[in-house]
C-alpha cells in the first residue's frame, strides 16, 4: 500500500499555448479513494496518466511513499490501471487478458493459476474464463478489465472513466462493485470522472479540477456544503448552484427585483467592491411565503417535470439585468409558464462570493440563526438532489 | 387509419382501408422503387464494366482458348493442339529456369518487402512527431508514385559496375565491388533493390492504416502489465495487425509473381536483350512477353500465362487456407 504525493506537478504539451497541468499539489493517503472530477480538458486524465507514468511530466515531482517515481517506468510502479474503452486485448480469452501481467512479470505457473481463481471468484467471472471479449457484454467487459488491473496486486488502483461506456443501470451496479471492492482490498486508488454523482458516492475525497489547476480538495458533503469559490459551486449539484450578481446600486433602486432585508443590506454595503456574488442553490429557493430575508421577483421561462420535483427556469425579472435562476419547487406549487413569482430563501442557505477573485466567503447567516425552517432534515448531500418543503 | 397515414394511398378505394392493403400498396410502390434504383446503379457501373470486360475478362478468358490451338496471328484457321503446348512448354529448360528465378525472386521479396515495411511503419508512427511524420511518409511513398520505367533507368546507372553509385558506396565500406547487372549472380538482387525501393511505400502506408487500428489503451495497458515491447509486440501488436499483414502478404506476392517493368528496362530490352545476363533474370512474366511479342509463339504465351495462373491462384488458396488458422478478424 501506498500513499501518493504530487508537488508543483505541470505538464505542458507541445504546441499548445498553455499547459494541460499547472502546478498540482496534491497528497493522497494510503488505501484512500481520491476522485479527480472536472470538465472535459481540465487535466484529470493527465494528472492520472502522469501517475501512471504514461507520461512524463515537465515539472514538479511524484512521490509513491517517500520515493521519488518520476524516472521509474510506468511498468515499474506497481500500478492497476483501468481504461474507459476497457481496452482488454481482443485476441485473448478472459483468461489470458488476466494472466497476460503476470506471465509478463515471470511469476510461477502455480502461482499464476492460484491468483487466477481468486480474482475470476471475486468477480465471479468463472463462466466466461474461455470467453474473448466480443464475446462479453459491456458490465462483463468492465469487471474483466478490473481483474486485470488487481491480478497483479497493485499498491496504486488508477481507473479513468472506467463506467462512462456503460448504461445507466450498469453503471449503478458496477459502481457498487467499485465501492464494495475499495472496501475490501482497501488499495490508494484514484479515480478519474466528469460524473458528479460518480464523485459523490465513491470518493473519501474529491479534487475538483479546471483549467490545469486544483479548485478544491474536500470531502463530498464539504464540497456540497462549503464550495470554494464559484466555479465549484456551479459545477457540483444537479443543477449547479445559482449565482446572482448583485451591484450596490439596485440595492436602493426602489424598482429592484431584488429584496434584501435591512441587516444583509447593512453588511453588503460595507463589503468592498461594487457588487457582490450570492449563491443559493436550486433547492434552497422556495416560493415566498413571509420571511425570507433575500427575495427575487422573477418569470417562469420553463418548468421540467421530474416526478419529485418540478424544475423551474426563471428569469429575474428586471430591465437592468438579464439573469437566470433554476429552482426545484413542489410538484403542487402551481406555477405556470410566463408567472411572475417571489421566490426566497433563508440566510443560513444564501451563500456569499467574492466578486473579483470568486471565492467563497462564507454564508449570509450561520444556521443558529436561522430565521426560517426551509427543510425538516439537512438530507442526503450524496446525489446532489434536495426538495425544498414549502408550506 | 391508412387514410390519415397516406390519404393519396387509396384515394379512390375507401373500402379497402385495411392494413394488410397498405403494407401490399407500400410493398409494390417500393419495388418499383427499387427497380429504379438499381437500374440507375447497373448504369452507373457501365462504363466502367465495358472497359473491364472488353479489355481485361474477354481477353483472359480468350486465353483458355489460345492455350489449346496452334494458334497464329497471321492464318485464319486454328488447329486444335490439345495439352501439346504445355508438353513442350514442360519439356523447355527455359521455362523451368524462368520458374525458378519467379521462385528466388518471390521468395526473397516478400518478407523482404512485408519486414521492411512494417518495420518503417513502426518507426513512423513512434518515432516522430506528427509535422515531421508527414514529411518522412511522403518521402517514404513518393517512390511509388514515379514511373517504374523512368526510375529504373537511373538504378541502372546506380548499378554501373565502373562508375555507378552503388559500387562506389560498397568501396567506400571497404567491400568488395559487385558486377551488379552484368553479373548472372547479382542481376537479379539489383532488380529486387529497385522494385522494393518502387513499391515500400505502399505498403508502409497499407501497415501504417493497420497500426492505427490497434488502440493506443491497448499497449499502454500491456507496458503497464509489466511487457516490454518486444513482448508487446509480439504478442499484442503483431497478432492485432494479423489481417494487414496477411493483406499486405497476398497484395505482395500477386505483385512479384507479375514484376514485368523493372525487370525488363533493367536488363535491356530497349535493346532487345532482357532477360539478361545468361537468362538470370528471366522470369516468368518477362519469358510470357518475349514468347508472344519476340517470337510470336502466342499459344505457347498463353498456355504459359495459364501455369503462372495457376501458380499464383494455388499460392492464394494456400495463403488462405493458413490465414484462417492464424489471421485474428476482430
Amino acid at each position: 500500500m501506498t500513499a501518493i504525493t504530487l508537488e508543483a506537478l505541470e505538464k505542458r504539451f507541445g504546441g499548445t499555448a498553455g499547459s494541460a497541468l499547472d502546478g498540482i499539489d496534491l497528497e493522497i493517503a494510503d488505501g484512500e479513494f481520491v476522485v479527480l472530477l472536472g470538465p472535459s480538458g481540465c487535466g484529470k486524465s493527465t494528472t492520472l496518466r502522469l501517475i501512471a507514468g504514461l507520461e512524463t511530466p515537465t515539472g514538479g515531482t511524484i512521490r509513491f511513499g517517500k520515493s521519488v517515481v518520476n524516472g521509474v517506468e510506468g511498468r515499474d510502479r506497481n500500478i492497476g490501471m483501468v481504461f474507459q474503452n476497457y481496452a482488454l486485448y481482443p485476441h485473448m480469452t478472459v483468461t489470458d487478458n488476466l494472466c497476460f501481467g503476470l506471465k509478463s512479470r515471470g511469476v510461477e505457473k502455480g502461482e499464476i493459476l492460484k491468483r487466477l481463481d481468486e480474482i475470476l471468484e471475486m468477480l465471479s467471472l468463472g463462466d466466461l474464463a474461455k470467453r474473448r471479449p466480443r464475446e462479453l457484454s459491456g458490465g462483463q467487459r468492465q469487471r474483466v478489465a478490473l481483474g486485470r488491473a488487481l491480478i497483479g496486486r497493485p499498491s496504486v488502483f488508477l481507473m479513468d472513466e472506467p463506467l462512462s461506456n456503460l448504461d445507466a443501470n450498469l453503471r449503478e451496479q458496477m459502481r457498487m462493485e467499485i465501492a464494495k471492492l475499495h472496501r475490501i482490498l482497501r488499495i490508494t486508488t484514484v479515480y478519474v470522472t466528469h460524473d458528479q454523482v460518480e464523485a459523490l458516492t465513491l470518493a473519501d475525497r474529491i479534487v475538483v479540477m479546471n483549467e490545469g489547476k486544483i479548485q478544491q480538495v474536500s470531502s463530498p458533503r464539504r464540497l456540497y456544503d462549503e464550495p470554494a469559490n464559484i466555479f465549484v459551486a456551479r459545477f457540483i449539484g444537479a443543477p449547479g448552484m445559482n449565482v446572482l450578481r448583485i451591484e450596490k446600486d439596485m440595492l436602493i433602486d426602489p424598482d429592484s427585483p431584488f429584496y434584501l432585508d435591512e441587516q444583509i443590506t447593512q453588511s453588503i454595503v460595507e463589503s468592498t467592491g461594487s457588487a457582490v456574488r450570492l449563491g443559493i442553490r436550486p433547492e434552497d429557493l422556495a416560493l415566498h411565503n413571509g420571511g425570507f430575508p433575500l427575495r427575487i421577483r422573477c418569470r417562469v421561462v420553463l418548468i421540467e417535470q421530474l416526478g419529485t420535483h418540478l424544475q423551474v427556469h426563471l428569469e429575474v425579472d428586471s430591465d437592468k439585468l438579464s439573469s437566470n435562476i433554476i429552482a426545484k419547487l413542489d410538484v403542487n406549487c402551481g406555477v405556470a409558464v410566463g408567472d411572475v413569482v417571489t421566490l426566497g430563501s433563508p440566510a443560513h442557505l444564501i451563500h456569499r462570493f467574492d466578486d473579483e477573485t470568486e471565492l467563497h466567503l462564507g454564508r449570509l447567516a450561520n444556521k443558529s440563526e436561522r430565521i426560517v425552517s426551509l427543510h425538516s432534515t439537512s438530507g442526503d448531500n450524496s446525489h446532489g438532489v434536495r426538495i425544498g418543503e414549502q408550506q | 387509419m391508412t387514410k390519415q397515414l397516406d390519404p393519396a394511398l387509396d384515394h379512390d378505394d375507401y373500402r379497402s382501408n385495411d392494413k394488410s392493403d397498405l403494407v401490399r400498396r407500400v410493398g409494390v410502390r417500393s419495388s418499383l422503387f427499387n427497380v429504379k434504383n438499381k437500374l440507375v446503379g447497373y448504369g452507373l457501373l457501365l462504363p466502367a464494366a465495358a472497359v473491364f470486360i472488353l479489355f481485361f475478362y474477354l481477353p483472359a478468358l480468350y486465353l483458355f482458348y489460345i492455350a489449346f490451338y496452334h494458334w497464329s496471328i497471321l492464318s485464319p484457321f486454328q488447329q486444335f493442339v490439345g495439352l501439346k503446348n504445355f508438353r513442350t512448354l514442360l519439356a523447355q529448360p527455359l521455362f523451368w529456369r524462368s520458374l525458378e528465378n519467379s521462385l528466388y525472386y518471390t521468395i526473397v521479396m516478400i518478407p523482404a518487402i512485408t519486414f521492411l515495411s512494417l518495420g518503417i511503419a513502426m518507426l513512423l508512427r513512434d518515432g516522430l512527431s506528427a509535422r515531421r511524420g508527414g514529411v518522412w511518409r511522403a518521402a517514404v511513398f513518393l517512390p511509388h508514385v514515379t514511373p517504374v520505367v523512368a526510375t529504373s533507368i537511373i538504378w541502372v546507372w546506380i548499378f554501373n559496375p565502373h562508375f555507378g553509385l552503388a559500387n562506389a558506396v560498397l568501396s567506400a565500406l571497404h567491400l568488395p565491388q559487385l558486377g551488379w547487372l552484368e553479373s548472372t549472380t547479382w542481376a537479379l538482387p539489383a532488380v529486387m533493390i529497385d522494385s522494393l525501393w518502387h513499391s515500400l511505400g505502399l505498403y508502409v502506408l497499407i501497415f501504417l492504416a493497420g497500426l492505427s487500428r490497434v488502440p493506443r489503451e491497448i499497449i499502454e495497458v500491456a507496458s503497464l502489465d509489466g511487457a516490454k515491447s518486444p513482448r508487446i509486440f509480439r504478442r499484442i501488436i503483431w497478432p492485432l495487425i494479423s489481417p494487414t499483414t496477411f493483406f499486405v502478404i497476398v497484395l505482395a506476392s500477386v505483385n512479384t509473381w507479375q514484376a514485368f517493368s523493372q525487370i525488363y528496362t533493367m536488363t535491356g530490352g530497349a535493346h532487345g536483350g532482357a532477360g539478361g545476363p545468361a537468362f538470370s533474370t528471366t522470369t516468368d512474366a518477362l519469358l510470357v512477353f518475349q514468347t508472344a511479342f519476340t517470337y510470336f509463339h502466342f499459344s505457347l504465351a498463353a498456355a504459359m500465362s495459364l501455369v503462372l495462373f495457376l501458380i499464383i491462384l494455388a499460392l492464394t488458396v494456400v495463403q488462405k487456407w493458413i490465414s484462417d488458422r492464424i489471421v485474428f478478424y476482430r
